[in-house]
């Protein structure tokens, strides 16, 4: 053999050698590239998902800090529903956050300002991803109106005076706007007693300031509620009037009972008369006409703390008479099982009730007072208020419970056991 | 007859040893950065979770104190430390500890608060009064160096919202 043969012989195991080495170094070495390229992406990853844990909260709590700055929703519930999007709330390279908020009941996040709203806030920071959801409910507290005996949300006049008995705040007339209270003088510092077997004695004059500040009014709307929790009778169905009717919760003119005792009775435009008529319950008039009246003698007082005795939607003449409503003159039981009168039930025609509405009143329209009226609770007026009553009394008592209809947002409290988290 | 030659000659091992010399340098080198990345890929994880585990434990305790009037810092009828969100200002730890004052990291590791009032519309700004919202900001240092930060704001509001914590 000759050298030149051996030399290439050899080449060959040359190659196989540097090959393989370098087979092994390339392989290790990969290998090596891709368990360090995996531990930095779960490293990466992990700063990821701390990060988008605590954007996420971060924007949670401010946006509970606005919601709480604004409780009525007035800046918030500007859309069925509300959304932004914003790059990272503290300045987090790589970080891209969303808020929405919804109704989780109906959907209709604007509007009904007690309604719950859901907050819902996510963070996505690289590949990491973290949500966190609460409901809020609205929690409520009762209008100022409530505070006074008489609030008239237009102008007044008439010279005839109010006998005004509770302490203070006394009464209030606006007769520029709701945000401006204002007194013109007008209403007289009357003195008066009045004794009866549920009724009171003492006086009180308008000595007391009157607050400066808006007073809340409930609107219109206040009806719905009323409408759907209670039992609707036509007027038709009472004959055109409501006279010598006992409503109550297990007593109705006209079909069966409401179990709250509210009643509505839709009056479709037409005016109404009520008279000789005790409502043991919550009267509702809706849609009731300018003539709508009381006449002779009634007494209303609801015996659930949380309703008001009477809403009127519409304009109402209180023309009741003096005296007692006596179940003698109308050959009527007003207090049959279900509608007890100072506790008692029975059956016979002898009580005698006072002619006075007890508890909370609101007529949305105008108001004229006519002769004789004695209202121990608030009344609150919508529009004007004429009075020419010889007698009209004022007793404020300040309800104890929330009404429907006459609260306002006052905060939002977290709904227990809503708060959600999600996170990959 | 001349047996045939067996083994290396010295130009092909002189030869092989080279190329497997420069490939092995190279890997050695590669493999040395990629310890370095690790080393400092997991002082960031380490710093990060550090950072990020006090923000957010300090986010549970109440907004302000609420014993007597609330003022910034250690309030002075604070039966112990670390009763409200503020009284955590200025905490410095090295070593970082939990709240059973084990530790969490050797002694070269150190973490510092600081706990600031903020612009509710713009949370990186501080404000010198209390505006309803707090950006607790913690910073863990190795050796000097800032391995990780964490940010959280914190509201009264949740306080009136639930009477608690933060969520």
């Amino acid at each position: 053999m000759t050298p030149a043969r051996s030399l290439r012989a050899r080449a060959g195991t040359v190659y196989v050698f540097v090959l393989a080495s370098m087979t092994l170094i390339l392989a290790s070495a990969l290998l090596a590239i891709d368990l360090g390229r995996r531990r930095l992406e779960t490293l990466r990853f992990q700063r990821d998902a701390q990060r988008a844990r605590s954007q996420t909260q971060s924007l949670f709590e401010q946006t509970l800090h606005y919601m709480n700055d604004d409780p009525d929703g007035s800046s918030w519930r500007s859309g069925n529903t509300g959304r932004y999007n914003s790059i990272s709330l503290l300045g987090e390279p790589g970080v891209s956050q969303t808020v929405t908020l919804t109704d989780p009941g109906d959907g209709a996040l604007k509007g009904v300002t007690t309604d719950n709203a859901r907050l819902v806030v996510s963070t996505t920071a690289g590949d990491a991803y973290y949500a966190m959801s609460a409901d809020l409910a609205v929690s409520s507290r009762a209008m100022n109106c409530l505070d006074y005996g008489l609030v008239v949300a237009g102008t007044r006049s008439g010279s005839s005076p109010v006998d005004y008995h509770g302490g203070t705040p006394s009464i209030v007339s606006n007769p520029a706007s709701l945000a401006v209270i204002s007194r013109t003088g007008g209403f007289g510092a009357g003195t008066h007693t009045y004794n009866h077997a549920n009724g009171l004695a003492g006086n009180a004059g308008l000595a007391a300031p009157i607050p400066a500040g808006a007073v809340e009014v409930p609107d219109g709307t206040i009806i719905d509620w009323y409408t759907a929790n209670g039992r609707t009778i036509t007027l038709a169905s009472l004959g055109g009037k409501i006279d010598k009717c006992l409503f109550s919760p297990s007593t109705s003119p006209s079909g069966a009972a409401n179990a709250r005792g509210i009643y509505v009775v839709d009056c479709a435009g037409s005016d109404v008369t009520i008279s000789e008529t005790r409502v043991y319950g919550t009267l509702v008039l809706k849609n009731a006409g300018s003539g709508s009246k009381f006449d002779k003698q009634n007494y209303l007082h609801s015996p659930d703390p949380t309703l008001p005795a009477l809403i009127v939607q519409g304009s109402f003449t209180f023309d009741m008479d003096p005296g007692d409503l006596t179940e003698g003159g109308t050959t009527r039981n007003y207090n049959p099982a279900g509608a007890p009168f100072l506790g008692a039930t029975d059956s016979d025609t002898a009580d005698r009730y006072p002619c006075m509405i007890r508890g909370v009143v609101f007529i949305t329209g105008n108001v004229t007072m006519k002769k004789t009226s004695s209202i121990r609770g608030c009344m609150i007026v919508g529009g004007n208020l004429t009075n020419s009553a010889t007698a009209f009394l004022v007793s404020k008592r300040a309800p104890e419970e929330l009404i429907p209809g006459f609260t306002v947002p006052s905060g939002l409290t977290l709904v227990p056991n809503s708060v959600k988290r999600q996170f990959n | 007859m001349r047996p045939r030659p067996r083994g290396f000659s010295l130009i092909e091992a002189v030869l092989a040893s080279a190329i497997v010399a420069v490939l092995a340098s190279a890997a050695l080198t590669a493999a040395g950065k990629a310890a370095s990345s690790r080393r400092t890929a997991n002082d960031g994880a380490l710093g990060s979770q550090l950072a990020h585990d006090l923000a957010r434990w300090i986010a549970t305790l109440p907004y302000e104190d609420t014993n007597g009037v609330p003022t910034f810092g250690v309030d002075p009828d604070d039966l112990a430390m670390g009763d409200d969100v503020d009284d955590f200002d200025g905490i410095g730890q090295s070593p970082p500890v939990d709240d059973t004052g084990e530790a969490l990291a050797s002694a070269e590791w150190s973490r510092t608060v600081t706990v600031s009032y903020v612009n509710p519309g713009n949370p990186t700004l501080t404000v010198g009064y209390d505006t309803g919202l707090k950006r607790i900001d913690v910073i863990v240092k190795r050796g000097g160096t800032v391995r990780g930060k964490a940010s959280v704001l914190r509201s009264r509001a949740w306080d009136s919202f639930t009477g608690r914590g933060a969520p």
